[in-house]
């Protein structure tokens, strides 16, 4: 009993503090520039959502359904399926960009919203959320892990297990950014190394920011695949098309 | 993801999120009221500290009309507009009772209870580094006690500033005993002295008292540590940079300008550039800049902000906190901490108003503060324009530049010229009220200078950081750091050599609150949406006839020409107004501000004269003389208190009582609240472009029985031009100024009391040594003035005869070099 009404009192002062910050640095829209929430509800419903049919394992977007896609059959991904909660079109890449490359990490928090509004619509099987990890220097540099911060936010909304030490990153890779298709698998081969302890005979949801050709997530899904893992798909926030 | 509104105001904000129509200015600038609100409050509390400093209520009234419209604002909770003034109006009355319980009392536990006595004997702790000047020290002392004859030793608190020899020096934490006259601070000339030193809660003054030092070490350590530190890295500074770039640097990073010499100074001035020398915004944000790129290959951005920030804390200290410092800090505090540790894009104006209000709040009294305003404006005017007037740039350069041309063009713009002209755009009028001029060559002078203040701050820095612990590398980095501080040097020189790059402006606090007006209104204009502005453009054409539009913007035209065309000429007018038998002069300085010496007999000659010779936009009035108590020199002045704004009447020192126009005059200057001196020989007045009017006579009290005697006597000079006006000055009292104030030569000198032979005697006009002799005398008056004898005197020193009762007015005009004279029809 009173352990609840501490909880409470705590995350009353908490919410008191958010207000005052909020008060002294009223929050910006990322995107417009609409004062007073940090991503407006016009900018929410402009973002181009990802409509079926898709390819039932990468998960872009298709002009009619299928078994799978062209991509997929001539080189298949390790994991079992991807899915994206918006495309990456539209007002997307700027608020990403924002996200990862202009320290804008409070954006996590309204985007694992709206993934976890699309959770729903693709089921995937889960018995812990893996975000995909940047490699320590980089995340040093950029002072967060904007995959990590997702996955938190996600996990929170939507009550799954979380869990950040699966998977670690050992080489420093240039940005997938930077590079064309062909040299993006070869970019992140031998990336990641997987916990077995922690991963072996569960089905594994990998948490990424923006899924190109999927190389990073195949390549992650691989090393966990290697130390046990039961199954492995992905969920991302944006699907580039 | 709804937007918890601020807990601190529930009902209005209630009332102000519903839907339909916001109040005005979130319907026109697409604002979400609920954060304008901080906004709004800022600015009521702002009102408020500004009305409390006239309005002179006590804090239980301020708190009674701010209980008032706070039962107005719940009343009328469902009114947005109503209840949202009514709260922006609380918050003023909140402000003004701050501001009123800030204002000092003086109860004889206070040591300015005891301004004015003339010996004083108390005892006190030195409190800040002594602020060592060429020829003086000042000090800032804490009183602990003072001694009374009768009762002995009593506590008292408050500071007092005391002036002081250069030497021995007095250091920080002794506890000294001071005896001399104790006295409130006053105005100096343009300077508001007394103003300054309240700002820092100091309310006395002593000046070159005698001191015992009784004990020293008295201070906090801690704080006695930090002057040491700054005097150490002072003198590491000075052993490794010549001057005069080593003065600079100890400017820059240590703010203390002290070792600047005055020219320099001025120079800096003139370019205005006087903010890099000060620790201001910019350097701070230099700094910090600096600090986060150190951090950020090491440490996480985070980390980086917390080094930056407590670097900056710290730097803050070392340079002794003050005001402007810690202001500039906080807000460099403020952005690192929304762009770092929020990670989201703020609205920043409302983090600006919050950090106004709280730096008010603290102190109401750095509201005044010059510093405050302008780094307030000056960050407001970043944030305003900087982001806008670089996407226009970068459009317009994006058509005609090359790509690859176009990124180093746009970084070397952006931090030089855009940052600077955002920032000037709303501090160029505070600067024009404040410092009655302008630098034409400013922005230019800025955009070479700032790109090397990096440079200036990273290898002093070094260099007083090395040098302190080995000082043959020292010297090394400091040759680095003197190549930007010599740069710097030369270039404000350079920029300071330029002929006529400051125009003297005199301006009228209307004319500054138009100004930003307009500027208020043209970025309110910006602001809007496209078709909000289009929407505007349509609703103005349905209703103004092209005819309404062309005739106010002729009306417009004509009040800017005519305003213009009376600017001041940057010369000397020195005016002998022909106001019949009797006297008045009116000279107008260079930058146009104003002095009257006397004002003849009739209140509507006088004012008539006057109306033509003011700027038609120009009240004010800065020195009015009134040389002695006769009627042919005062009767006309008691009128004109009312009609303009005199600062100061200068009087000979007669008591109330010596004639009815005497007392008249008086009354009307109290009542008008002019300050009223009495004229003490030797004093010097500076009036600004090196106008400097010295008195000569009398001595603060009545010399003679004889009225004409305890004229003032007035010597104005400009450059090599020099001007004597001895009122109605007979013999008794030319042979007193002959023997105590040389040197007399005047180029101009008016012959006293009208030309009468009992003045301008001989060894007074070879003294004097005129080129021009004006008579102030009516056409054939009574007493036959000027006396034949008189003229043949002045004609035998080879002075030429100018008179008012031929000529009318007589304007002489000069540029410190040479003069010119015409008769003013």
């Amino acid at each position: 009993m009173s352990n609840s009404s501490t909880a409470s009192w705590r995350t009353q002062v908490k919410q008191l503090t958010g207000d005052l910050i909020d008060f002294i640095f009223p929050p910006v829209c990322a995107n417009c520039g609409k004062i007073g929430v940090l991503l407006c509800d016009s900018c929410i419903t402009s973002l181009p959502t990802v409509y079926e049919p898709v390819c039932p394992i990468c998960g872009r977007p298709l002009k009619k359904s299928g078994p799978q896609c062209g991509r997929c059959q001539e080189s298949p991904l390790s994991l079992d399926q991807i899915r994206a909660a918006v495309l990456f079109a539209g007002s997307v890449p700027n608020i990403i960009h924002q996200l990862k490359y202009n320290g804008m990490f409070a954006l996590a928090e309204p985007l694992a919203e709206i993934m976890a509004s699309s959770w729903h619509r693709w089921r995937q099987p889960v018995d812990i959320v893996v975000p995909i990890p940047l490699h320590p220097k980089r995340e040093r540099a950029r002072g967060y892990n904007q995959s990590e911060l997702l996955s938190r936010h996600l996990c929170r909304m939507l009550d799954l297990p979380e869990e950040q030490q699966a998977l670690k990153r050992i080489r420093n890779t240039h940005p997938q950014i930077e590079l064309s298709a062909e040299d993006r698998a070869a970019n992140v081969t031998g990336a990641f190394v997987a916990d077995r302890r922690r991963v072996e005979g569960r089905k594994i949801l990998l948490i990424d920011d923006v899924c190109t050709t999927g190389s990073t997530l195949s390549e992650a899904a691989k090393s966990l695949l290697e130390a046990g893992a039961a199954s492995v798909s992905g969920y991302c926030m944006a699907r580039a098309v | 993801m709804e937007w918890a509104g601020p807990a601190v105001i529930p009902d209005a904000t209630h009332g102000l999120t519903g839907h339909g129509s916001g109040c005005l200015v979130s319907r026109t600038l697409g604002i979400d009221s609920v954060i304008m609100i901080v906004v709004f409050l800022a600015v009521g509390w702002f009102f408020g500290l500004w009305a409390s400093s006239i309005a002179g209520l006590s804090s239980a009234q301020w708190f009674l009309i701010t209980a008032a419209f706070s039962c107005v604002a719940f009343i009328r909770r469902r009114q947005r507009i109503e209840s949202v003034s009514c709260l922006v109006l609380c918050f003023a009355g909140l402000a003004g009772a701050r501001f009123a319980a800030a204002s000092p009392t003086f109860g004889p536990s206070t040591i300015a209870f005891f301004n004015g006595s003339r010996q004083t004997t108390f005892v006190g702790i030195v409190d800040a580094a002594p602020d060592i000047r060429d020829g003086t020290i000042f000090l800032r002392l804490r009183a602990e006690t003072v001694s009374l004859d009768q009762i002995g030793e009593i506590p008292v608190t408050g500071m007092v500033m005391v002036q002081t020899h250069r030497f021995p020096v007095i250091p920080y934490g002794s506890r000294v005993e001071l005896n001399g006259s104790l006295e409130a601070p006053e105005a100096i000339d343009d300077f508001d002295y007394e103003a300054y030193l309240a700002r820092q809660n100091i309310f006395s003054q002593m000046k070159f008292p005698e001191i015992t030092v009784l004990a020293t070490g008295k201070g906090h350590p801690l704080r006695a540590a930090l002057i040491d530190l700054r005097a150490r890295t002072h003198l590491t500074i000075d052993r490794l940079i010549p001057e005069p770039q080593a003065a600079l640097l100890a400017g820059i990073l240590l703010g203390d300008d002290s070792g600047l010499s005055s020219d320099l100074s001025e120079a800096f001035q003139e370019t205005g550039l006087t903010h890099i020398i000060a620790i201001s915004g910019f350097n701070i944000a230099i700094f910090m800049g600096v600090l986060l790129r150190l951090g950020d290959p090491f440490l996480s951005r985070r980390g980086a902000a917390y080094f930056a920030v407590s670097g900056v804390a710290l730097y803050t200290v070392l340079v002794g906190a003050e005001a402007s410092v810690v202001r500039a800090a906080v807000m460099g505090a403020i952005y690192v901490f929304s762009s770092r540790m929020l990670g989201r894009p703020t609205f920043p104006f409302a983090s600006l108003a919050v950090a106004g209000f709280i730096m008010t709040l603290i102190d109401p009294m750095v509201f005044w503060d010059v510093g405050f305003q302008l780094s307030f404006a000056a960050t407001l005017g970043l944030m305003l324009y900087a982001e806008p007037l670089t996407h226009w740039v970068q459009r317009q350069l994006e058509r005609g530049l090359d790509k690859n041309l176009l990124r180093p063009v746009m970084t070397l713009l952006s931090d030089a010229v855009l940052v600077t002209i955002s920032a000037q755009i709303l501090t160029i009028p505070l600067m024009i009220a404040y410092f009655k001029e302008s630098s034409l060559i400013s922005l230019v002078a800025n955009a070479f200078v700032l790109p090397a203040q990096p440079g200036v701050m990273i290898w002093g820095g070094l260099t007083a950081l090395i040098g302190a612990i080995f000082a043959p590398l020292g010297k090394l980095t400091g040759y680095v750091a003197w190549l930007f501080l010599a740069y710097t040097t030369e270039m404000v020189e350079m920029f300071a050599g330029i002929q006529d790059a400051v125009v003297p402006i005199n301006s009228q606090t209307w004319a500054i609150l138009a100004a930003y007006g307009l500027i208020g209104g043209l970025t309110w204009l910006g602001l809007l949406h496209y078709e909000k502005r289009t929407a505007l453009w349509v609703w103005l054409r349905q209703r103004l006839d092209s005819r309404v539009v062309l005739s106010s913007a002729a009306l417009i035209f004509a009040l800017v020409a005519a305003w213009a065309l009376t600017q001041p000429d940057g010369r000397l007018h020195v005016l002998f107004l022909d106001v019949g038998q009797g006297d008045a002069v009116f000279i107008q300085t260079p930058s146009g501000r104003q002095i009257l010496v006397d004002g003849g007999y009739y209140p509507s000659v006088l004012n008539e004269k006057l109306g033509r010779e003011m700027p038609f936009w120009d009240r004010d009035i800065d020195i009015i003389f009134a040389t002695h108590a006769d009627a042919d020199h005062i009767s006309g002045l008691p009128d004109l208190f009312q009609r303009y704004q005199v600062a100061r009447l200068v009087t000979n020192g007669e008591d109330r009582g010596v004639s009815e126009i005497y007392d008249a005059m008086i009354t009307a200057a109290e009542t008008s609240r002019t300050i009223i001196r009495p004229a003490v020989a030797g004093e010097q007045i500076t009036v600004g472009d090196g106008v400097i009017l010295e008195m000569l006579h009398p001595n603060g009290q009545l010399f003679d029985d004889n009225r004409n005697n305890n004229s003032i006597c007035l010597r104005l000079t400009y450059g090599e031009f020099s001007l004597l006006l001895t009122g109605d000055a007979e013999e008794k009292a030319e042979q007193l100024i002959l023997a105590e104030r040389q040197p007399l030569s005047a180029t101009v000198l008016k012959a006293g009391h009208h030309g009468s032979k009992s003045s301008s005697t001989v060894p007074f006009l070879e003294a004097v040594q005129p080129q021009i002799v004006v008579i102030s005398v009516g056409e054939s008056n009574r007493y036959s003035h000027p006396s034949p004898e008189l003229l043949q005197r002045v004609s035998a020193v080879g002075a030429e005869v100018l008179r008012t009762d031929e000529l009318g007015t007589i304007e002489v005009i000069s540029d410190g070099q040479q003069i010119w004279w015409q008769a003013v029809p």
